[in-house]
């Protein structure tokens, strides 16, 4: 067994990067070893923020660390020091569900991933390390997952998770201790002076044990773990005896690992509210994040989305996103959603937005060709599929639905119900092109009456001048007449069509109501 | 060579005649008089084509139906945006354009339209984008962006503008202007990129659609029926009452 623990010291702080822009953090001022996701929030500046409970500042960010604020420090003088300080108060309920989050997206790598509040994920890799090529490589694929969270932490690695989360806590790597093929130790002893430099605070102990055990004299981890065991097990209960033994592997630990709810359904909140569009995009590529780490732990893709923002005022507003074909990138779905966003008005600040995935599909996977290069593998008339179902979803979400149509030809032979539009989505072509053209072929006698090309939405009136007729010009009739006739139990139609050209070439179709003995056009030759 | 003579060909509103040779082949327009004179052989992809014409109806989709038909028979979409009237299924079937590879876009504004054009030539990878500008007024960079997404996209690009535009100047690689004539049309290049323009070339519309096919004593003789009838072009399209025909005429 291999565990790797995250830890991510600055989460308090960090889930607040969406309201105060970036913050490099290197926070609290003991942890050096901080990966993060460099890219900036925006052209937000830094701004000197502090976690606060209560009233005791909890952890700042460097632009507030370089006003000369530190953990600890009262917040009178704290805003003394500087007065444009954002103290937001600890959101404890929110940094769990960002772990939640973090976690749906770690779980591709593994499927053994527990979430330890307040601050620790724990990951067993062991069982991954021949897919992702490596603990090296590994550990990069996850830091970039967490790098797109824009999260800092601090990796540890050992072969217990209660041994990870110590070392999670220290300062000093130990992924050299690893072979990087198979993780398995390979430097014991190496592993043994990291894990027993570390200092008796990191452990996970009631305050009061910790302060006997220093009292005792001891300071690192390697002091307690010296003693012999019954003696100390005498002294200072099994609870800590048991607890060591979890750490050296020599017991068990039982960990109860991630399981995805069936339903996909988040919310953030805010405090101050959004007023912005642009604003909105930052949380909602947040909860994008989550919603791809959770479908694909689930191999699911999503075929529509629905965010509901909720304003101060107390209404909502639903935005509903439907896409083609069910995707799971979230990407996509952030630049749909953004294009729906810019003709969204808001009528006050939003406080909370909530996700949830309304359609939800078991993955399509595309099987490649294992020879063909990369790309051309699956034909080039499905990648064509795939990009005429982007270009529907875009012009959907700016358009709106109704603006996109299909064509249906219908079985009717009064022209204005002989066709009919198809809404989005549309279903895909299903036989082969040549298949299809065959149909048409068929259905298409040589014989056919001509059909114009373009149908007037209502038919227009033609003027009657003596005996002839006028419709933005002279009409001269070619051809006719062809009687149409039916439905009488639904709009009884009795016309006789003929082909009329216009002075100026054009030749249209027009219709006498054999009723009322009037003439309309209907259509127009293309 | 030449710092400045290297600037000069970088240009790429600069005519090289190295660059003709490797000219890439057009569509084939199913017209070989037409196929004849456009020096690509056929409609040029990755490049606006535009389609100058007084009103529709002077056989510009004719022209281009055959292509359609070919790109929608090989799995390539078709988009008409912002059509000037509804397409009527039967008359695209009967020209053998897949329907189900035809795709109706209808915008509000011309903004939303230049928008799903673009959007439209950047996606359809070798099919068809359509699209009927009525205003005749675009701004060449309008007209270039359309161009730059339509070189990204490879497909046909065509654009139906007014006869007014072609006296405005315009990126497109091919410009035709369409005229009605009695028995059909008549096409005049204006403007082909990498070619000779000022050829011109006849369209005849199918007989039964440019001649007439009975003696004109056979033809109805349209009759005002009453006096309202005859008035304006302000009468309501039919409304036909659901009492029965036969029953109205006994009335009568």
């Amino acid at each position: 067994m291999l565990w790797l623990c995250l830890h991510l010291p600055q989460l308090p702080l960090e889930i607040f990067i969406d309201v105060i822009g970036d913050n490099q953090s290197d926070g609290t001022g003991s942890r050096p070893r901080t990966t993060k996701g460099a890219e900036a929030a925006g052209q937000s500046p830094l701004k000197p923020t502090v976690v606060i409970s209560g009233h005791r500042i909890e952890f700042c960010n460097p632009a507030a660390l370089a006003c000369g604020i530190t953990p600890d420090t009262p917040l009178g003088t704290a805003y003394s020091l500087c007065p444009e300080l954002h103290a937001m108060a600890r959101d404890s309920a929110r940094e769990q569900r960002a772990l939640q989050h973090l976690a749906y997206g770690c779980y591709r790598f593994t499927s053994v991933v527990c979430v330890q509040p307040p601050d620790k994920l724990l990951l067993e890799i062991q069982g991954s390390l021949k897919l992702f090529g490596g603990v090296r490589r590994l550990c990069a694929l996850i830091a970039s997952e967490v790098a797109a969270h824009r999260y800092s932490y601090i990796p540890g690695l050992a072969p217990t998770p209660a041994a990870a989360q110590l070392i999670s806590r220290g300062v000093v790597d130990s992924a050299a201790a690893f072979d990087d093929r198979t993780g398995a130790v390979i430097d014991a002893a190496l592993f043994d002076r990291i894990l027993h430099a570390l200092p008796l605070s990191v452990m996970d102990c009631s305050t009061a044990l910790q302060a006997s055990l220093q009292r005792a004299g001891l300071r690192q981890l390697g002091d307690v773990l010296r003693l012999p065991a019954a003696a100390l097990g005498k002294r200072c209960g099994q609870d800590l005896l048991h607890y060591l033994q979890r750490v050296t592997g020599q017991r068990p630990d039982l960990r109860k690992a991630l399981q995805l709810p069936p339903q996909f359904d988040d919310a953030l909140e805010f405090m101050h509210g959004l007023t912005t569009t642009e604003m909105l995009l930052f949380p909602m590529r947040r909860l994008l994040l989550a919603l791809c780490g959770y479908l694909r732990a689930r191999q699911l893709h999503c075929g529509g989305i629905e965010w509901r923002l909720q304003q101060q005022n107390g209404a909502t507003k639903t935005i509903v996103l439907s896409c083609a074909s069910p995707r799971s990138e979230a990407d996509y779905f952030l630049s749909l959603s953004r294009l729906k966003l810019a003709s969204l008005t808001l009528d006050g600040p939003v406080e909370k937005i909530a996700l949830v995935a309304t359609e939800l599909h078991p993955a399509r996977h595309v099987a490649r060709d294992l020879l063909a290069p990369h790309g051309a593998a699956t034909g080039n008339a499905d990648t064509g599929n795939d990009a005429i179902g982007e270009l529907v979803d875009r012009l959907c979400a700016r358009l709106g639905a109704s603006a996109i149509s299909g064509l249906a030809s219908a079985d009717s032979h009064i022209p204005e119900y002989a066709w009919q539009a198809l809404r989005a989505p549309f279903p895909a072509p299903q036989h082969p092109p040549g298949a299809r053209l065959a149909d048409t072929a068929d259905t298409t006698a040589p014989t056919a009456p001509h059909r114009p090309a373009w149908l007037l939405s209502r038919p227009e009136a033609i003027q009657l001048r003596g005996r002839q007729l006028y419709w933005r010009g002279m009409l001269q009739l070619l051809q006719g007449p062809e009687r149409i006739e039916g439905e009488w139990w639904h709009q009884p139609v009795r016309r006789d069509y003929f082909i009329a050209r216009h002075a100026q070439g054009a030749v249209y179709w027009i219709y006498r109501e054999l009723d009322t003995q009037r003439w309309f056009v209907h259509g127009i030759f293309g | 060579m030449n710092a400045t003579l290297a600037s000069l060909l970088k240009r790429p509103d600069l005519w090289q005649a190295s660059a003709t040779s490797d000219a890439t082949h057009g569509i084939a327009t199913g017209c070989a008089p037409l196929n004849a004179s456009l020096h690509q052989g056929g409609w040029p992809t990755g490049a606006l084509t535009e389609l100058l014409c007084h009103q529709p109806g002077n056989g510009e989709l004719q022209l281009l139906a055959p292509t359609l038909a070919q790109l929608s028979a090989a799995g390539r979409p078709v988009v008409l945006i912002a059509p000037p009237h509804l397409p009527y299924a039967p008359a695209w079937q009967h020209w053998n354009i897949s329907l189900g590879h035809l795709l109706v876009v209808q915008t509000k504004t011309l903004r939303d339209q230049l928008w799903a054009t673009e959007q439209g030539l950047r996606a359809i990878s070798g099919g068809a984008i359509l699209t009927w500008l009525t205003t005749a007024n675009l701004s060449v960079p309008q007209l270039r962006k359309l161009q730059l997404a339509a070189q990204a996209g490879a497909g046909l690009a065509v654009l139906f503008r007014s006869w007014q535009a072609a006296s405005q100047p315009s990126p497109a690689a091919l410009r035709i202007a369409i005229e009605s004539t009695a028995d059909g049309c008549r096409l005049t290049i204006l403007k082909q990129r990498g070619g000779w323009s000022g050829q011109s070339v006849r369209l005849r519309r199918p007989d039964s659609l440019s001649q007439r096919a009975m003696p004109t004593q056979q033809l109805p003789t349209p009759q005002p029926v009453c006096a309202m009838d005859s008035e304006s072009d302000s009468v309501p399209p039919p409304r036909i009452s659901p009492r029965a025909p036969h029953l109205r005429q006994a009335l009568q």
